[in-house]
């Protein structure tokens, strides 16, 4: 019996964080001399192990196996035995939540237009793929010391598209919940994960939640307090959801440009697109990527101009020697003929 | 997404010879972990080859019933995916070795969790009718770790039931003028599917080839022409009959005798294991568990008495 794939092969660096149902590693990859990340997942009798392995673990495992692609996290490696699986996991040096409370940095037009674009390539190969993420939120976009954004935490992901299914409305943290999904839709699609896509893109240009609701009801509050309240016309079937409440209160729409003071005419528009109520009407991710915003200037920045947390000042040095080597990466500008 | 999935890159095999080796190399690494115990003539009392396939089939044809009487009323494709995970698990164990019943049952709890079918562990073990709640729910939740290693991890099961709605609904709009009811085919289709459950046809074949055999069979037994599966398929590929280039024409052809070659293995395993070959393979399963009780002793005596049968101990920390 060979075994290769024992967790010898990897060495414990630190501690990273507890969640409820797994521990998160920094440790060394042996054979590759890599960093890496390794969430180990408590089996056992504890009370939430009593169903056996955790759900969503699993989900992620089932998934994160049959999906490759550069802004989608990668799962390296699982190692199982008789206490805990263990799934290795690329090491991320940050996330978006961090860089965007981190209030030294300063995120530039090109910054927000290379993370928007790194993370809509990564939402296209899934949603093309029929998986929805149901869970996007700056806290599970990951950043590499290369600036590489990456989607993370596939634990409330699914297949998409079985008619006969009923799918929970209890997805995705509240601040970047769609209307529907407040409204307990029992089917939805890829527009559920666009609509958190916006709130995320207006975090970047806010450098605050633009929808922070302290409850559900509160949640639709804040958002009519900013889109303005829907009517009928905006969103045809919304009364048909299954909680669906009437607004009295008539809020009328915030002028976007007011707001966004830094943002151009193109990032207004490609933010109203991902905001429209009637998911139907909401653009999905080839829409989104074929929008004006990622076809003029300024164009995003190259990923190794994307500002880190804590980064040292030698920043601007790094990325002259990345732009004179021989293999400085290609600008990352879509082209469209 | 088939094409790349690790159903295909991992668990679809060329024939049944090749499902066939894997078996036997299982079997063989089993049986060495006894060799140096092991009394001249006593091997002759592990389970041949054909035993252990009498016994899969046991195993399976009550686990095809247990899936109908489960409740809450389970999703076809959470017993098509329990059923992919036991036969995965069986081409690199031997039923010497794990209780085939048991291993059955994990898959399909595990089956249920990877295909959101929601049962709480208590719930599940509700179903079963031998054994006690206790021991039931500790063999399953014991087993379950194991199942997902074995596999490697590769957890995602296409099943043809997603095709044969998408059969339909290509029928309907390309052969408009078909003279029958296509949905009275249903039935007969997923009567098939359920059929080759008990064959090893997920294994060497994707879904959609299965539910073309699916479609072709429910044809046949409806003695309607089964050249409309050629048909439908040309139709797929955009060709009229009159003018196929010989590509097109041998693409066709080559299909069509896998689609014969998936119902013959289909109805060559769906003939119920006779009450002989039953009583006989078990006796020779109480047999092998003597015999094995026994050679564990000789080895527990072994001076070297190394821990070699148990591959999962390898635990840490």
């Amino acid at each position: 019996m060979v075994e290769t794939k024992s967790t010898k092969r990897y060495e414990k660096i630190k501690h990273l964080g507890e969640g409820q149902f797994a521990n998160v590693y920094k440790a060394k990859d042996n054979v590759t001399g890599e960093v890496v990340a390794i969430k180990k997942i408590k089996l056992g009798s504890r009370h939430e192990a009593k169903d056996g392995i955790n759900r969503t673990a699993l989900r992620e495992i089932k998934l994160l196996k049959e999906i490759h692609h550069e802004n989608i996290i990668s799962l390296r490696d699982v190692i199982g035995n008789k206490s805990s699986i263990s799934l290795v996991f690329d090491f991320m040096e940050t996330d978006l939540e961090h860089l965007i409370k981190d209030t030294t940095i300063i995120l530039s037009s090109p910054h927000i237009k290379n993370i928007m674009m790194q993370t809509f390539l990564g939402l296209n190969f899934l949603h093309a793929n029929f998986i929805l993420h149901r869970d996007l939120k700056p806290n599970n976009l990951l950043m590499n010391n290369m600036g590489r954004v990456k989607i993370t935490d596939f634990g409330l992901a699914r297949f998409f598209g079985s008619p006969s299914r009923v799918y929970t409305h209890q997805v995705v943290t509240r601040w970047y919940r769609s209307p529907e999904l407040l409204y307990a839709a029992k089917s939805y699609g890829v527009n559920v994960d666009i609509w958190a896509m916006g709130c995320i893109f207006a975090e970047l240009l806010l450098r605050n939640p633009i929808f922070p609701g302290e409850s559900d009801l509160d949640q639709l509050v804040k958002i009519y307090r900013f889109l303005g309240t829907p009517t009928e016309d905006d969103w045809a079937l919304m009364k048909q959801l299954p909680d669906y409440v009437e607004f009295t209160e008539n809020y009328p729409r915030m002028d976007f440009k007011a707001v966004f003071t830094a943002a151009g005419d193109s990032a207004i528009d490609l933010l109203e697109r991902m905001f429209e109520f009637d998911p139907l009407k909401r653009w999905n991710t080839d829409q989104c990527l074929g929008s004006m915003y990622f076809q003029i200037e300024p164009y995003a920045c190259d990923d190794s101009e994307l500002p880190l947390p804590n980064k040292n000042q030698n920043a601007s040095k790094r990325r002259r020697i990345l732009r004179d080597g021989p293999e400085s990466p290609p600008r990352r500008r879509l082209v469209f003929d | 997404m088939f094409p790349t999935s690790t159903q295909k890159t991992e668990w679809t095999f060329d024939n049944t010879d090749a499902l066939t080796a894997k078996r036997n190399e299982a079997s063989e690494n089993y049986k060495n972990v006894y060799r140096e115990v092991i009394n001249p003539g006593e091997d002759e009392r592990f389970l041949s080859p054909q035993d252990e396939s009498t016994m899969r089939a046991i195993v399976q044809e009550a686990a095809l019933k247990f899936g109908d009487d489960f409740q809450p009323h389970l999703f076809p494709s959470v017993r098509y995916t329990a059923f992919c995970y036991f036969k995965r698990f069986f081409l690199k164990h031997t039923v010497m070795e794990y209780s085939p019943k048991m291993v059955m049952m994990a898959c399909y709890y595990l089956a249920t969790k990877i295909d959101e079918f929601y049962v709480p562990i208590h719930e599940f073990v509700a179903n079963l009718k031998s054994g006690n709640t206790e021991t039931n729910t500790s063999h399953i939740l014991k087993l379950e770790p194991e199942i997902l290693k074995v596999m490697d991890y590769s957890l995602i099961v296409y099943t043809p039931y997603r095709t044969i709605e998408g059969i339909f609904v290509e029928m309907k709009q390309r052969m408009a003028l078909l003279n029958f009811d296509i949905e009275s085919l249903r039935p007969t289709l997923i009567e098939f599917i359920t059929k080759s459950l008990l064959s090893d046809v997920m294994l060497i074949f994707s879904p959609n080839y299965i539910a073309l055999a699916a479609l072709k069979y429910g044809l046949d037994a409806q003695d309607r022409a089964v050249e409309l599966v050629n048909e439908f398929l040309r139709r797929m590929l955009g060709v009229d009959e009159s003018q196929m280039s010989e590509k097109d024409n041998t693409l066709v052809k080559n299909i069509d005798a896998q689609l014969d070659q998936i119902i013959a293995m289909v109805e060559e395993s769906a003939r119920p294991v006779d009450a002989d070959m039953r009583k006989s393979c078990m006796e020779r399963c109480t047999n092998v568990s003597i015999l094995l009780s026994v050679l564990e002793e000789r080895r527990r005596l072994l001076p070297s008495n190394k821990n070699g049968a148990n591959k999962f101990d390898s635990d840490e920390d």
